[in-house]
This record gives C-alpha cells, sequence and structure tokens, in this order.
C-alpha cells in the first residue's frame, strides 16, 4: 500500500513533463506610500502555485499561460486585487492599504493557507520580531507574544533549555513541549547532551534567518501531525530570496548582560561567625567553646583577635560574578531572477553570562537556494550549518554548581592560597569536597559543549497539470555534540583521583522524506477547493560515545590522553521511526465560509506491538459574519469571523524509544564481568497518549482601530502514558502504561489597538491573556510526585506539603498545622501530616502586552510578559536559610532573621547546628511564594535615519537602536527574593538567575 | 526543459523505491535484550548472575547504607558535626518518606527479582556438559535470595525473637514475577522459613568452595549459622559455623591482617564483594562516608575506641585527624581507606563464624565454655601480642564474646542488629549525638516500610510508631 503511493507519487513527476504553451507578463507595483514602488508583493496566478515576489523596485516578471488567467496580487497590510490578463504582457498596479486586513499567506504544515481561510487558531510571529533579539534561541522570543503560547526557562544559563507549553499540560509524564517542524522537518528539540545540565539544540539555529514563526493550537490545525499534534506545532519557515536585484543586510549589535534581579547575598565573615558561635552555643558550647571551634575550624583564615573578628572576607558571589558582553553580528544576501532566487547568510552570536567562565558562543551560515528549472518544475536546497559553544554550565543542588556553593562555601576560606592557586585545602575540614567556584570557572575545571549542526532540505516540485502540484522533499538534519566534563585533582569532584576527565561524542541524525500531491481547485468563482495527500517517513538515531580518565599529569591538559588511568569507557545507540499517511482537504466558499477536514495515520517503532498504527483527525469550520449582507450596515464592523474546530490528535513525544518492552539490559559488572539485569517490564498495549480538543473563535475588527481574536479552547487528555507506582516488592518501581486523563481548558484574548495614527505619529498596543485551568479528571490511584500531588479534580501541579504557621515566639521552633483542618498547630513536625495546601504552579493567567510609538523615523516599543496565581517553590531552602543542619555551611543573609530569645519574632527558627527540631529536610509552605510577576521583558528604542541621508552614503536603509532585556520586574510577593521565572513545575533550584541584556545595535541595508 | 523534468522524475522514482519496507518500524533496541529470552544460555545465567553481584554491591545494599545504617544507629560510631545522608537514622526520627529506606527496599526486591528470574528459568538450552556449571549458578541464585530475605526482615522488621513463635510482621515473599502483586508481610518465622529453604537448596547445588568474590558452600553455610543465631537455635548456629570454619577458606594470619584492610582485601574472608579501581561505587563507597578524603561524616565513637587494648592492631583503623575539633576529635576511622572507594566489601568472614560459634557454645542448652573461649580467643590473641587467653566464664563470657563481636566486627553493619538481637537497650555513653539512649524494646530500632511501598501496596502494613 505504502509502496503503490511512492510509485504514483513519482509516475506524477513523470506525469508532469507535458507542458502547454506559455508567455510572461511584468509590471511595477506602487502604493500611496511607496510610489517609487512596493518590493516583496505576492504575485500569484490564480488557482496555481506559479507566484513571483516584486523586486525592491517594485517591479515583477511572472510567466502565464498564453491564454491568460488571473494575476492575485498580495501583501500583507493591502487589500488584496485581483486582475484578468487577457492578452496584456504589462500589468502595473497601485495597491491600497487596509488596516483590518487579515489576508496573509500563512504555512499551515504540507502546504500553505490564507489566514482569512484558517478555521482553527494559530499565532504568528514574523522575521521583524525575532531578528537581533539578544537571545540565543528564537523560543525565548515567543514568551508574551503568542496567546495560550507559555514559554518559560528555569535557568538564566546561556543557552538553557527552554519550556513551551501551548494550552497548558498536555501530559502528565510524557512530554508537554510541543511539536517543532523547521522547513518541513520535524527536528530533535530539547536537551539531548549526556555530561552536561541544560543545553538546548534549537540554541544552534540562527533566529535572524527566521522568515516566520506559525504556531498551530488547535486541532484543525495541528491534526495533520497526528501522533505529534497533541501539545501543538511550531513551524519555523527560513528566509528565501526574492526576485530582484541583490539586496545585502548587515546588522550588528553589543551589549553586556547582568542578572535581572539582585543576587542572592550570602553572610560575610563577620555575620557568619556570630552565628557560627550561636548555632553551638544552642547545642551546649560555652562562648568560649564555641569561639575556639571556630578558629580552629578554620586554619586559614586570618583573624583580628585584638577585635575579634575575622580578617578573611570572602565574598564567594561576587568573585564569580563579571559583566558579562553580547555580541551578535549578521549579515545576509538575498536576491534572484526569474528562474532563481537565493538567500545566504552568516553570523556570529556571543552571549557571555554574569558568572564568570561562562558562555555560549555560535556561528552559523546558511545558503537557499531555488530554481525553477522550467515553469512547471522548482527545486530547493536550503543548507544550514552552525556551530555553537557553550561553557561554564551550573545546575541545580550539586556541590559542584558554583551558584549554590557559592552561598553554602564559608566567607572565611580564601580565594587562593599561598602558593597564589585557586584555593583547595578546605576539602579537609569544610564539606562538600574543597570545591573552589571561581577556580573551577576561572580554567581549573571545564564543563563545556561544542555542537554542530547540518540541516539540508532538498525539494522538487512539479505542476503535473493547473491545480495539481506533486512536491518531494528529503531532509537531514545531523547534531553532533562534543563534551568535556573536566574536575581537576587538586579540589572538588577530581581530588582523589588526580582528577576526572570525561569526554562524550553525541551524534543525533535525523532522516526524513515526504511526498506529497496537492490539488488546487476553484468552481464557478465561488467554490474553492485545496486537497493535499502525502505520504511521510522519519528516522531518528542517536548513537553515544563516552569515556573517563583519571590521574592527570597537567592540569592544563585536560584531554583523556593526558591521564595515565583510562576508567571507563563506553558507546550506545537508540532510535525510533515514523511512517505517515496523511490528507487534507479545505473547501472555501465565497470567501466565507470555510470547511477543512484533515486526517493522519501514523505507525510508530516506540508504540506496543499491538497497537502500531493510529488514526488522528480534525474537522474545522469558518464563518465570515461580517461579509454576510444582514451586517453590511454596521459600518464600525471591519471584520467578524467565528470559527470551530475538533479533534483527535496523539502524543507520541516524550514516550521512550522502547518503552512497550520488556528489557533486560547489560552494564551491571561486577569484577571485570558483564552482568545483565531485568529493567523494564514489557507493555505490549502501550501506545500514543491521546487527546480531544475544540476550539471555538471569534475573530473581530472594529472602527479600523480595534482587532483581536477570542478563543475558547478545550483539550482532553486521555490514555496519558504514566509510570504508575507499583509494589516494588516486584523487582520494578513502576510499570509504564496510557491511563489516566487530564483537561485544560481555557479562553485566550488578543486585542490590538491602534491607538493614533497620522502621517508622522502612529501610537499601538495590543496585549493578550490567557485564561488557563488544568484538572486531572481520571487517575485510579492518586499519587505523590515529589512536592506534587496528582489527584483527581486538582490541578496537575498541585503541591503537596507540610503547611508552615511560622516561628513559635517562646520557643523558636517551627510551628506546622497537624492536617489541612488547619486547626492545631504542633513544632513536632512529626505530628503534623504533608497535604494539598491548595496551590499550584500553574498560573491562572499569563500572557504579554505590547506598545509602540512611532514619531517619524523613531520608535519607541515595549514588551511586558506576565503570570499570575502560580506558586514557585525553593527547593534549597531549607539547606540555605535552615535552622543549622547543614554544619557548617554559611547561609543567605535572609536566615539573620532568625528566633534568638523567647519573644522574638522571626522568619526562622532557633539556629542550631545539626537541627535537632529536625522540621526543615521536608517539603513546606515555609520556601513556597506566589510566583506572580510582571516583567518589561523588551525596551526598545529605535531610529530610522532618512532616507535623505542614508543615499548620501549609499545605504538604502540604516536603523540604530537601543534595548533592554528584562530591565524591570514586579513580583507580588514581596518576601520572594528570587527570580521568579521558575520551571513549568515551579521549581527554583540554585539556578542562574534571568539575565538582564543593555545593547546598542545598527542595521544597515545596501 | 522536457528533457530534465523527465530525468529528475527518473531519480526520484529511483530515491522513494528502495525506502520504508515493513521492518521500518521494527527498531531494535542496541543495549538491552527482550526479557522474554532471557536467560536461556549458559552465558545468559552467567551474565544473569553477574548482574545479581553487581545488585548486592549497590550503594543500597552492601555497598554503602546496609552496612553504614546499622552502624550510625548503634554505639560504635558517632557522627561528624557535618553529617546529613543518615541523619535521621542516627538520632532516630527518619521519615518513611526517607530515601535510606526507600532505596535498601527497592533495591534488594529487585536483587530478588533478578535471582527468581534465575531460579524460575527455564535449563531446556543447558547442555549436559555445562550441567555442573549451571547448577552452581543456581546454587549462587538461591543463596543470594536467601541473603536478600535475611537483610530484609533484619532491617525492616523486629527480630526473630521480638515474639515467642515469630508471628510478628516481617516482609512479603516474592518468588515469581508478577507486576500487578500487591502483597502483605509474611510473618517473620515465615520468611525465617523461606531462607533456611533456599540456602539449603543452594548447598543442593553448590559445588565451588574456595572462592572469596563469589559464593560458595561455606557461604551458604556462614548465612545458615548467621540466621540460626538470630533464631537463637544455638545447636544448628555451631554446627554451620563449624561447617564453614572446616571448609575451603582460612583466617587471616597475624602478620598480614592490618595489611590486609590496608590493601582494600577484607580479612578472613568467606565472602567479600569485589570492588575494582574501575567497577566500584565511587564517591557512594562505605568507606568515604568515614575517610576525610570522602564525606567524612561519620567517625569511630569514642565509646568504641575505649573497648580497644593500646596495641590491639584493630587500632590501625584509627587515624589522627588535627582539623577535628572538640568532642569529634581526634579519629578518623580508615578500615576502608581507598579514596576511589575500591575496598573489597565484607560480607561473610571466618572471624564472625567463630564469634558466632563461640556464642553458640556458651549459650547453648547445654553451654561448651571451653570451646566458646577457645573460639573468642582466635580474633583476641590475634589481635594484641599482650593479650590473655580468656578465663572468663557465664555471664562474663558471654559479656567478653558480645564485646569481641564490637571490636573484630565493627563497621561491618552489625551494630543496631546485635543490639536489637540481643536485646539490650542502645547507649552512647560518650555521645555527641542528640540521641544518647535508646530502650529495647524500641519501634526505631527497625527502619519504616518505605511509603512508596504503602502508596503503591495497599496490602502493607507500616510498622509500629512510624505512622500509617
Amino acid at each position: 500500500m505504502k509502496k503503490t503511493l511512492l510509485y504514483l507519487v513519482a509516475l506524477l513527476f513523470m506525469a508532469g513533463s507535458a507542458f502547454g504553451q506559455e508567455r510572461s507578463v511584468s509590471g511595477k507595483i506602487t502604493s500611496d506610500d511607496a510610489p517609487e514602488g512596493l518590493p516583496g508583493v505576492n504575485i500569484l496566478l490564480k488557482g496555481t502555485q506559479i507566484g513571483v515576489i516584486s523586486d525592491a523596485n517594485g517591479e515583477y516578471k511572472i510567466n502565464v499561460p498564453s491564454d491568460g488567467g488571473t494575476l492575485v496580487f498580495t501583501f500583507i497590510g493591502y487589500e488584496t486585487q485581483e486582475v484578468n490578463i487577457g492578452t496584456r504582457s504589462v500589468i502595473s498596479i497601485s495597491m491600497v492599504s487596509d488596516v483590518t486586513q487579515l489576508s496573509e499567506v500563512v504555512v499551515v504544515g504540507y502546504g500553505t493557507q490564507n489566514m482569512e481561510a484558517l478555521t482553527g487558531s494559530i499565532g504568528v510571529m514574523d522575521a521583524a520580531d525575532l531578528e537581533q533579539v539578544p537571545m540565543p534561541s528564537f523560543e525565548q522570543m515567543l514568551q508574551g507574544n503568542v496567546a495560550g503560547l507559555q514559554s518559560v526557562s528555569p535557568s538564566g544559563q546561556p543557552g538553557a533549555n527552554i519550556q513551551i507549553r501551548i494550552r497548558g499540560i498536555g501530559s502528565m509524564s510524557a512530554s508537554s513541549e510541543p511539536l517543532y517542524v523547521i522547513d518541513g522537518i520535524p527536528v530533535v528539540a530539547g536537551d539531548i547532551t549526556g555530561l552536561n545540565v541544560t543545553a538546548n539544540t534549537l540554541a544552534g539555529l540562527n533566529p535572524n534567518d527566521i522568515e516566520q514563526i506559525v504556531v498551530l493550537k488547535d486541532a484543525s490545525s495541528t491534526a495533520i501531525y497526528g501522533s505529534r499534534g497533541a501539545n501543538g506545532v511550531i513551524l519555523i519557515t527560513t528566509k528565501s530570496g526574492k526576485s530582484g536585484k541583490p539586496r545585502i543586510e548587515a546588522k550588528s549589535q553589543f551589549g553586556f548582560n547582568n542578572y535581572a534581579t539582585e543576587p542572592l547575598r550570602a553572610l560575610n565573615s563577620k555575620e557568619y561567625m556570630d552565628l557560627y558561635i550561636e548555632g553551638y552555643v544552642n547545642r551546649g558550647d560555652t562562648q568560649q567553646e564555641a569561639f575556639d571551634r571556630f578558629i580552629a575550624n578554620f586554619p586559614d583564615m586570618e583573624f583580628d583577635f585584638t577585635n575579634n573578628v575575622p580578617i578573611t572576607d570572602t565574598n564567594w558571589m561576587e568573585e564569580i560574578t563579571r559583566t558579562g558582553q553580547n555580541q551578535s553580528h549578521d549579515i545576509s544576501v538575498s536576491g534572484g531572477t526569474d528562474n532563481l532566487n537565493y538567500f545566504t547568510s552568516g553570523s556570529y552570536f556571543l552571549q557571555e553570562s554574569p558568572v564568570i567562565g561562562s558562555y555560549l558562543e555560535r556561528y552559523s551560515s546558511r545558503l537557499k537556494i531555488g530554481a525553477t528549472v522550467s515553469d512547471r518544475v522548482k527545486i530547493e536546497n536550503n543548507l544550514y550549518v552552525s556551530g555553537l559553544e557553550q561553557a561554564g554550565m551550573s545546575n541545580a543542588s550539586f556541590w559542584a554548581n558554583p551558584i549554590y556553593n557559592a552561598i553554602l562555601l564559608a566567607p572565611t576560606i580564601p580565594v587562593k592560597d599561598a602558593q597564589g592557586r585557586f584555593y583547595g585545602d578546605h576539602k579537609n575540614y569544610f564539606p562538600m569536597g574543597g570545591n573552589n567556584p571561581v577556580g573551577s570557572l576561572s580554567g581549573d575545571d571545564d564543563r563545556s559543549l561544542k555542537q554542530y549542526k547540518l540541516t539540508d532540505n532538498f525539494s522538487i516540485g512539479v505542476e503535473i497539470m493547473p491545480g495539481l502540484t506533486a512536491r518531494t522533499q528529503w531532509n537531514i538534519d545531523v547534531v553532533n555534540i562534543n563534551e568535556i566534563y573536566f574536575r581537576n585533582a587538586r579540589y572538588g569532584d577530581g581530588r582523589n583521583v588526580g582528577g576526572i576527565g570525561r569526554d562524550m561524542r553525541t551524534t543525533n541524525i535525523n532522516w526524513n522524506g515526504a511526498n506529497t500531491l496537492t490539488y488546487d481547485k476553484s468552481f464557478n468563482n465561488d467554490h474553492s477547493i485545496t486537497a493535499l495527500i502525502g505520504y511521510e517517513a522519519q528516522k531518528v538515531t542517536q548513537s553515544r560515545v563516552y569515556a573517563q580518565a583519571r590521574e592527570y599529569g597537567n592540569p592544563e591538559l585536560t584531554r583523556l590522553d593526558n591521564a595515565a588511568l583510562p576508567y571507563t569507557s563506553s558507546s550506545n545507540g537508540t532510535g525510533y521511526t515514523f511512517v505517515s499517511t496523511l490528507s487534507r482537504v479545505t473547501y472555501d466558499y465565497k470567501g466565507r465560509y470555510f470547511g477543512k477536514v484533515s486526517f493522519r495515520r501514523d505507525g510508530s517503532s516506540r508504540f506496543g506491538a499491538d497497537v502500531k498504527y493510529g488514526n488522528f483527525w480534525a474537522v474545522g469550520a469558518g464563518w465570515r459574519v461580517g461579509d454576510e449582507n444582514f451586517l453590511s450596515g454596521v459600518s464600525f464592523l471591519d471584520e467578524l469571523k467565528l470559527t470551530a474546530s475538533y479533534g483527535v490528535t496523539g502524543n507520541a513525544q516524550g514516550i521512550g524509544n522502547f518503552a512497550a518492552k520488556g528489557l533486560t539490559s547489560y552494564g551491571f559488572d561486577y569484577d571485570g564481568q558483564p552482568g545483565a539485569l531485568g529493567t523494564q517490564i514489557a507493555n505490549p498495549n502501550l501506545t500514543w497518549e491521546q487527546q480531544t480538543a475544540y476550539d471555538i473563535g471569534l475573530e473581530f475588527g472594529l472602527f479600523n482601530r480595534v482587532s483581536g481574536n477570542i478563543d475558547y479552547f478545550q483539550r482532553g487528555a486521555s490514555e496519558q502514558i504514566l509510570d504508575v507506582p507499583i509494589s516494588r516488592t516486584t523487582g520494578y518501581t513502576e510499570l509504564t502504561q496510557n491511563f489516566g486523563s487530564m483537561v485544560n481548558k481555557g479562553l485566550e484574548l488578543t486585542m490590538n489597538f491602534d491607538v493614533y495614527n497620522a502621517n508622522d505619529f502612529s501610537a499601538a498596543i495590543g496585549f493578550n491573556a490567557t485564561f488557563l485551568q488544568n484538572e486531572i479528571t481520571k487517575l485510579p490511584e492518586e499519587f505523590i510526585d515529589g512536592t506534587k500531588i496528582r489527584k483527581e479534580g486538582n490541578d496537575f501541579q498541585t503541591y503537596f506539603m507540610y503547611d508552615y504557621v511560622g516561628i513559635d515566639p517562646t520557643t523558636g521552633l517551627p510551628l506546622w498545622y497537624k492536617d489541612d483542618t488547619r486547626a492545631e498547630t504542633t513544632s513536632d513536625i512529626n505530628e503534623a501530616t504533608q497535604f494539598d495546601v491548595g496551590k499550584t504552579a500553574t498560573p491562572n493567567t499569563f500572557g504579554g502586552i505590547n506598545a509602540n510609538l512611532n514619531y517619524k523615523g523613531i520608535s519607541l516599543s515595549a514588551n511586558f510578559t506576565y503570570s499570575f496565581g502560580n506558586y514557585v517553590y525553593y527547593t534549597e531552602g531549607w539547606v540555605t536559610m535552615g535552622d543549622g543542619r547543614f554544619t557548617p555551611r554559611n547561609q543567605l543573609a535572609t536566615a539573620l532573621d532568625r528566633w534568638q530569645q523567647p519573644g522574638d519574632v522571626a522568619s526562622f527558627p532557633l539556629f542550631t547546628w545539626g537541627a535537632p527540631a529536625g522540621a526543615n529536610a521536608r517539603p513546606s509552605t515555609k520556601y513556597l511564594y506566589d510566583g506572580s510577576f510582571m516583567r518589561l521583558r523588551n525596551l526598545r528604542l529605535s531610529y530610522n535615519l532618512p532616507t535623505s541621508i542614508t543615499q548620501k552614503v549609499g545605504f538604502s536603509n540604516v536603523m540604530v537602536y537601543a534595548m533592554i532585556i528584562n530591565p524591570w520586574t514586579w513580583t507580588k510577593d514581596e518576601d520572594l527574593f528570587l527570580d521568579p521565572e521558575a520551571g513549568v513545575n515551579g521549581l527554583i533550584n540554585s539556578p542562574v538567575p534571568a539575565l538582564r541584556t543593555t545593547s546598542f545595535g545598527i542595521n544597515i541595508g545596501l | 526543459m522536457k528533457r530534465i523534468t523527465y530525468k529528475i522524475a527518473i531519480v526520484f522514482l529511483a530515491f522513494t523505491a528502495f525506502s520504508c519496507g515493513d521492518d521500518f518500524l521494527d527498531v531494535k533496541p542496541e543495549q538491552s535484550v527482550l526479557t522474554t529470552d532471557f536467560p536461556s544460555s549458559l552465558q545468559d545465567y552467567n551474565a544473569a548472575l553477574i548482574g545479581l553481584y553487581d545488585q548486592l554491591t549497590d550503594s543500597d545494599h552492601y555497598g554503602r547504607y546496609f552496612l553504614l545504617v546499622p552502624d550510625i544507629m548503634g554505639n560504635d560510631v558517632k557522627q561528624n558535626s557535618q553529617a546529613n545522608r543518615g541523619l535521621e537514622f542516627a538520632e532516630y526520627r527518619g521519615p518513611s518518606t526517607h530515601f535510606i529506606p526507600t532505596n535498601m527496599w527497592t533495591e534488594i526486591y529487585r536483587t530478588v527479582g533478578g535471582a527468581n528470574t534465575v531460579i524460575n528459568g527455564s535449563d531446556a538450552n543447558i547442555p549436559a556438559t555445562v550441567q555442573t556449571e549451571y547448577e552452581q549458578l543456581l546454587g549462587e541464585a538461591y543463596l543470594i535470595r536467601a541473603m536478600c530475605y535475611f537483610d530484609l526482615v533484619r532491617a525492616f522488621a523486629q527480630p526473630y525473637t521480638f515474639t515467642v513463635d515469630g508471628s510478628h510482621a516481617g516482609v512479603p515473599i516474592i518468588t515469581t514475577f508478577d507486576p500487578a502483586v500487591e502483597p502483605s508481610r509474611e510473618s517473620v518465622a515465615n520468611v525465617y522459613a523461606q531462607v533456611i529453604s533456599d540456602a539449603n537448596e543452594s548447598l543442593n547445588y553448590m559445588t565451588e568452595n574456595s572462592e572469596t568474590t563469589r559464593l560458595t558452600i561455606d557461604a551458604a553455610h556462614a548465612l545458615l549459622a548467621k540466621v540460626y543465631m538470630f533464631m537463637e537455635d544455638w545447636d544448628n548456629a555451631e554446627s554451620h559455623a563449624t561447617s564453614a570454619i572446616n571448609g575451603g577458606h582460612s583466617m587471616t594470619d597475624q602478620a598480614s591482617y592490618v595489611s590486609s584492610w590496608q590493601s582494600g582485601e577484607v580479612a578472613d574472608a568467606i565472602f567479600e564483594l569485589r570492588q575494582r579501581d574501575d567497577d566500584n561505587n565511587g564517591s557512594d563507597a562505605l568507606g568515604r562516608m568515614y575517610i576525610v578524603e570522602g564525606y567524612g561524616d561519620y567517625l569511630p565513637s569514642k565509646d568504641w575506641v575505649d573497648l580497644l587494648p593500646a596495641d590491639d592492631l584493630r587500632r590501625t583503623w584509627l587515624k589522627d585527624d588535627l582539623n577535628l575539633a572538640g568532642d569529634w576529635a581526634p579519629y578518623r576511622m580508615v578500615k576502608y581507606p581507598s579514596q576511589a572507594g575500591a575496598d573489597n566489601i565484607p560480607v561473610f568472614r571466618l572471624a564472625e563464624m567463630y564469634l558466632i560459634r563461640a556464642e553458640a557454645r556458651a549459650k547453648k542448652a547445654a553451654p561448651d565454655e571451653a570451646g566458646a573461649q577457645a573460639d573468642v580467643d582466635v580474633t583476641r590473641l590475634r589481635a594484641s601480642a599482650s593479650a590473655t587467653a580468656t578465663t572468663a566464664t557465664g555471664q562474663a563470657l558471654i559479656d567478653e564474646i558480645i564485646l569481641e563481636r564490637r571490636r573484630e566486627l565493627a563497621f561491618e553493619g552489625h551494630g543496631i542488629f546485635d543490639i536489637n538481637r540481643l536485646k539490650q537497650d542502645m547507649v552512647r555513653t560518650e555521645c555527641t549525638s542528640i540521641t544518647c539512649t535508646e530502650t529495647y524494646p524500641n519501634s526505631y530500632f527497625i527502619l519504616p516500610i518505605p511509603q512508596a511501598e504503602i502508596n503503591a501496596n495497599p496490602n502493607i502494613v507500616q510498622n509500629p510508631d512510624y505512622g500509617t
């Protein structure tokens, strides 16, 4: 069956070699505001895929059949015009601007569609919003700009992975990330590193190369992606050349990076000494004993015995902090002739973190060439190569995380030793293995990666007969990652083994081929139909080589060859495949009524033996009510359109490649011999998660000034893949099963106002808001997952904790509610219970606000992003501002507000080393904060130099600008001293805080 | 133009023709085999056994916590100021959500599951020529299962003699794989019966008796001696200890006793788990919980140090550390000195067999005190040149045997197990902890059933005083 289809497509190519007679039409397109010529206008021969774009002078030339036809002229912001060619060979027109016009051609997956004909819900971001934003990856720029899309980054580490949720969390334990499709390839996204902690494969893509990002949200839009459409789809289209003379654009930017919020402050030496002594006195020491203990504890501390204060006073946080540099340079050339168009670019990007030794650097180049081989055959090749370097990664509550150990290392430990080396002797008297974050980040250690990415798409399109186009596309996407993880021999993790070097190479190959057949047909001017059928196959393989060595001879030479002891080496491989057939029919009646049906059948190697194939489908309808006669008298109504869609999609992302199989794995070695052990229980019924979603949308334009969308959506996720906890006496902890359901419902609202618009001055403001509700609707047994409880009727991210009341002023011990009635309190945590505290990590509302002011060539724009109603949990609070459990680690300055004597009203309990009260170790609301925040994401001031000036120096346009990322942040909870941007799960575990980037740039067009 | 298009079409015909056969969706794992096919050959059985040994070295079993936790709950070990990982259990307030009981339970049952796979596996593909090798492997699997249940029932249930008939709650017994099982706890008596049955079964199959890093006939006798000691079945304890003593293993002599430990070898080993330079728990190793180059969280207690005569060879396990201050000074414990975690792990030692037999001979219905004195002197006289032969009798002899157990077997995971079995109070005389005395009987002498098990298995009942 599958093969038959392939042959059919191939045969159709051959059929395409029959051609009709043809001639060409040319002309010039102008408009009121561009009398010299309007570039970039789409000119399409109606009912065909034949189209060109006007060049820099507004001129175009298109091949048409000898018997003429109709040319359709479209351009964003202008009314579409249709002109009957007749026998003319020159057609010049003037485009009329149309502020309410919503028509824009967008990529919708395996094709394009007019925006006005959409039956579902999508979000669009264009090049202008993506270029030269001083962030490494494009997903970060989506935040606050697309209704329903939540983009969060739990770390400000350059190149950190970004989490995207479209219309809420789609899966309890599989992936909730959308599918990313770049120029037609479903790509491998997320973090695929093995040694490092947070890296983002997509940071390898140069955002300046992106023409448009389309976010597919509802079932009608995503069903064409079948078993991978459930969490939404993000389609990225890269830039193409347009016919006309070469356009050269050069963009350059410099800036610097700091933290968006105040860095955390740990105690200084004097404060630390006082707390140290207090911690021992509370344990039973006399003041003198505790003091002697302090002096004895830090042999290399300089101390002023006259005034009884330490002289050594290391501010570890300050020592690892700097002002980082930011740079972005990009040059592109594009253009084309009738038969050939090209786009090529080269770029360099650097982001240095405010943490010393930590940065991301990327260089890339792209070449895209389209050739019209004959008037019915088009070939395109799009080649992209990039290199990415990242260094200084840090993470979570590991001693090796510099952000974390800079808090906990005593300030009485010096940074350098008597020999001028970074100090490491505290390995003998202070816990945490003698980590020295300053030395570690200054080159004593190495934690870095290099990622090389190579992507190529090759396609051939053949117009077999008018309206019928066959297209075949072959893609390969190769990601190669080299990771180094070196720990020096003197201190830290490598101290006892002569230094540790680890080297890992990962190669990820994504091969994808798709053949489609598209038929466009209009009948009687009123009916138009587009039908698509296709076949797609994909294979992704990943292979890894890893080696570790110890006993290094020279601290400068960190490669494994320089070590005396080869320690371990290994290699492994994994992969998955998808085979799919797909189809879609869209129907348009009078440009007023729209219908769409899509169907896809997916098979995947990931699915269990009994459920290899799944069917996914959706229907959608649209009605431009505003065009009906009965509303023709309503003069203020520019546009009114209703859409509705319903469909079933799947989520096969995040299922392990072999999750359905019962596995016995090797690697359980003993005494140099290979051993094997069962590692996974078989489940032949394991398959994709199912999602049934509907969407009702209303699109409107009023008074030529106001436009907007309202969408109500509901996503019902069922057959959730869960690692269901089973009795551990089975030898396993969980069984991966399809069970459980969850629903996300909500409202998306987008509004744009043209506040004022005159020749020289314009002001516009827009906002979007998403109101989201998540509920687990079916879960046979509730279960506790860390700080959360998963329970029917609850939000998925509901916190389950001990509820902290405060400090008992009489005893200095923390008080907890005994149970969820909150009637009684106790200072013995063993008498208290953990319960659903009624707070979740899911925001009630999130979105963004955009404002623009333009005066002559000057424009000022501000983007805000916000999130309300979500709670964040500081997972390291019990260590960094605890009750003394972690002897004798330093504490945050906030911990100074502790109870010292009866009557004290304090935030923290009696401080005793070893913490005999022992209450801090459990998840409690003490470290739970209201995470509601609003952040000015991007403030930008730019100036377009007048043409009169630029032309004197030979440039067609010059723009200069200044921009600040994250200049201002408001948090609702005054006690929240951490950066409020947490991951989707609300947990903050000593990440690099979000960055504030201040940059200045210039864009030059030639 | 027409010809170009035609050629392209031909090329694409070729492209598409060789894509995607029916086996395109059949991707095979590269690091695993399907469990349905495993184990079948002798090679598979060998790999399965190696996997089980690897499991025994897991840091949640003998690799670290099963030897550490009983000691930090006892009185031979004290916590350093910074101790963190075992803090709750050393201070008798460990919650059922704590990772130590959770992982210990999980990993030991995982080993049981692996042993079941071997025991229940088919021998259809085992040729007669390798039947002996196969049976040795099968015997080792039985013995590993016996050891696992013995460890589970000691860690998670009160000792055998806690009730007169051992009818109090033990642990679930699983002998076949069923992913849906939600077992309840068997009585302690039943679990002991299972241990004895598995150990006896292992003796029916095993033929090897010289290895120290693999299980042997002597190891089965060692286990049985220990099991009967816990049951206070002194005749059987004595007879199995004797079998182990007279088997294929030998005592380390006085001259090489110190260097044996220093080189990472277990002295008097009947069964030690090998930890090679390149295959060990690394920073998760037991020794690194004690040594300053590791976490240095635990120190030898003054109570224990005071048990040793000045010239006792076991004082070589102590090392001065000038950085230790106050109550924590002056010693580190270096019985397992490897910085890389490459010390072998003691599981069964001949020294223990002598001490079990000494206790059995002193306590059995018709005591053999001369035999007991001779047995206890084996380690006493080896450790100290100035020591003289024991002359104690009656309770004094028993006390001396118990003290010698503490001296010789310290830091090998006997602490709270011995205290609890002997129905003693846990007393830390030179106490640095907030918990200095815990009296017998005591709910906290055993670990809580992990909350994760209780959440997933409605039939399991928590130990008293650990909540519900």
